[in-house]
């Protein structure tokens, strides 16, 4: 998808299922840098050095989801994240600042392509980067299909966030078009809209 | 077989027809004394003429008489007009007997008397008819008034007894809220009697379970007039919570200011409890799913890596064994899931075009060979994602089971839609665990699928049925579908998808 420019990104996996780590290990270690963490703990201690992308398990035995992604974000660790867990996404994913999400079980194919999106998106700027976010949390959220989570005051924000920050891009690249850079990602989930 | 109403239609029949016998009776027996007095009094005017009585004497004396007893007659054809039942013209014929009676005797007293003091008295039987006719129309006004006053009193009775013994707290206060009437459920409900309910408020049910704001909004709604209908937390008199279901409806009097507020309760106390049960059980539910499918998928994602890992270096058919295994794992892990948290719920009822979701549903379906026919363009009301979800799980139980170059058609049949297979079909002693859990006669199915099909067609409050389909594969009918539109009819089939 995207060219690798010389330099390997350095990936950090967080996964307290050791046979899973090392699996995902096999499959980037070629392409890619990689250390993995089997606790939160040590994680943080492994954000210390340089990191590009962390491949991130929701609900790790010593710490809890959102604690890695606020030391990730309050630190400045400019690096992109994955959730990688088999914890469906709901309410509570709409705080969590992902770049993206992925759900258990994961192969090759997918784990790899995430990673180099992921590179991709760490070219883009400020404004590009965090509308990818939450277009990702919104598809993500829609997955679930779930009035209560649609219905929810967190929702109706995020919906205002996309379009403020669309209205933004636009503004400051005329020729910017959302549409392709939505479809230069993946196919992501959208409200539906009405028949 | 009888069925109850029955019994009950054929008892109200009869008695229908045992009251209007009744009253024909009693009405035309009015009407007859009626006939009676007039035809009577008709040799009485014959006799008044010839002896060349003046204008104002035969008016008075035959004349008038002669009418009255045409009023009579009247009254019994409007009294078996009149919605009075049997037993109300009884007692209007009894009090018109009273009246002829009471008339006879004083008249009588009166005629013997004014013989007795040596007057002249001529014509004296149409004397005494004349009084006897004036008294059964005094009798008849005074049966009258009191059948309809009877008639009220009944009412009243009855309405008292449907508000002692309908089941539902009831209560009467003033418009400043002081009790005026409690029924006997108000002390069973609330553990207080009459005499202690009676000139006290009912905030004496009040839990603190409910802030200011919402009796505030109870008050503006009913002193403006309208009914109030809230659920709400009360205290008994023992202390012990009470959930009731309460109307507050204002009762005006002629001048359309409020006289009383009406209240009545309906304890929802079980309803809640188990609701309260069911929504716990649900959670768990839930959250054992939730552990048990993020506990299993982390072995599976280990295993299906590995398989790949495996597949780079040889090829077997043992992997490609493996490899399915693992797949219905995941289906089954999936499947679960889907049971535990939404099997039994829908939300967003909202109008979708069928052959949308059809292609939607198709879209998710990893078949190479099978087809799909939509047949049909119609809008029906449902939950998309568990309209999806359900044609999903047929077209993979087509699949499964029809072998993977089977035709599926999806149309239009009598109140709802059908999915249609070409494959071997469904044996009618098999049809009835189809829908059980766990029940799969597919090497690979979950058992699930059709399960969490069941549960979206009862959700929506439809209905399915398996049939065997035209071509002898299976045919499952979903009726009581509310449907919008459909166009099929003008627009021909819809394409087909591949």
């Amino acid at each position: 998808m995207t060219e690798n420019y010389g330099t390997s990104a350095d990936v950090l996996i967080v996964e307290d299922e050791r046979a899973l780590a090392d699996l995902y290990t096999e499959w980037l270690a070629d392409t890619y840098s990689v250390r993995a963490a089997y606790e939160g703990e040590q994680a943080i201690g492994e954000l210390e050095e340089a990191v590009d992308i962390v491949l991130l398990d929701r609900g790790l035995p010593d710490i809890p989801d959102d604690e890695i992604l606020d030391h990730i974000r309050k630190r400045d660790v400019d690096c992109r994240v994955v959730m990688v867990t088999a914890v469906e996404p709901g309410l509570d994913s709409i705080d969590l600042e992902f770049d993206d999400y992925l759900i258990k079980p994961v192969d090759d194919e997918d784990l790899r392509t995430t990673v180099e999106r992921m590179e991709q998106l760490a070219t883009y700027d400020d404004l590009l980067q965090e509308l990818y976010q939450c277009l990702v949390t919104r598809s993500v959220l829609l997955e679930k299909d779930d009035i209560e989570i649609t219905d929810h005051e967190s929702y109706s924000d995020l919906q205002d966030r996309i379009e403020t920050l669309q209205d933004q891009i636009e503004v400051t690249s005329e020729t910017f078009d959302t549409g392709a850079f939505e479809a230069a990602f993946r196919d992501l989930k959208e409200p539906h809209s009405h028949d | 077989m009888t069925r109850p109403t029955d019994s009950f239609e054929a008892m109200t029949r009869r008695m229908d027809k045992a009251d209007k016998k009744r009253r024909i009776l009693y009405a035309g027996l009015l009407s007859a004394a009626g006939l009676v007095f007039a035809v009577v009094q008709l040799p009485h005017l014959v006799a008044d003429s010839m002896e060349g009585m003046g204008l104002v004497a035969l008016l008075t004396g035959a004349i008038l008489p002669l009418l009255l007893g045409l009023v009579i007659a009247g009254f019994g054809y409007g009294l078996w007009r009149s919605d009075l039942p049997a037993a109300q013209l009884r007692r209007v014929n009894i009090w018109f007997l009273f009246g002829i009676g009471g008339m006879a005797v004083v008249s009588g007293a009166l005629i013997i008397y004014e013989l007795l003091e040596g007057a002249r008295l001529s014509h004296i039987e149409y004397l005494f008819l004349d009084f006897v006719t004036a008294g059964g129309i005094a009798g008849i006004l005074v049966g009258w008034y009191d059948a309809n006053n009877q008639r009220h009193t009944k009412q009243l009775q009855i309405f008292q007894q449907a508000v002692e013994h309908g089941g539902h707290c009831f209560y009467l206060t003033s418009p400043d809220g002081t009790i005026e009437y409690v029924n006997s459920e108000f002390e069973a409900q609330t553990g207080y009697t009459q005499e202690e309910a009676l000139g006290r408020n009912p905030r004496i049910l009040k839990s603190g379970e409910q802030d200011e704001a919402f009796y505030e909004e109870m008050w503006r709604t009913i002193l403006s007039g309208d009914v109030w209908q809230s659920e709400l937390v009360n205290e008994r008199k023992d202390g012990t919570r009470q959930y009731v279901d309460q109307t507050i409806a204002p009762v005006m009097d002629g001048q359309n200011e409020i006289e009383h507020f009406v209240a009545i309760n309906r304890d929802i106390t079980e309803q809640k409890k188990q609701k309260t049960k069911l929504e716990r059980q649900n959670e768990r539910l839930d959250e054992f799913a939730s552990v048990v499918s993020h506990d299993l998928r982390n072995p599976l994602n280990v295993a299906l890596g590995r398989i790949d890992v495996v597949r780079n270096d040889c090829e077997s058919e043992h992997l490609d064994v493996a490899e399915r295994a693992l797949d219905r794992m995941e289906r089954l892990i999936d499947d679960v899931l889907t049971l535990a948290r939404q099997g039994e719920t829908i939300s967003g009822i909202e109008t979708v075009s069928l052959q949308t979701v059809c292609e939607d549903a198709w879209a998710q379906i990893d078949s190479v060979d099978a087809n799909l026919s939509v047949q049909t363009d119609q809008s029906i009301s449902a939950d998309r994602s568990r309209l999806q979800q359900l044609l999903e799980n047929l077209f993979r139980n087509a699949i499964e089971h029809g072998g993977r170059n089977v035709t599926i058609s999806v149309g239009r049949c009598d109140g709802g839609f059908y999915v249609e297979d070409t494959g071997e079909g469904i044996p009618a002693d098999a049809r009835e665990d189809l829908f059980k859990s766990g029940y799969t006669t597919a090497e690979d199915g979950t058992g699930l699928g059709l399960a969490i099909v069941q549960r979206i067609v009862e959700a929506h409050g439809w209905e399915i049925t398996v049939l065997e389909g035209e071509e002898g594969g299976a045919r499952f009918e979903i009726t009581g579908v509310a449907t919008s539109i459909d166009t099929h009819a003008t627009r021909g089939s819809a394409p087909e998808i591949r």
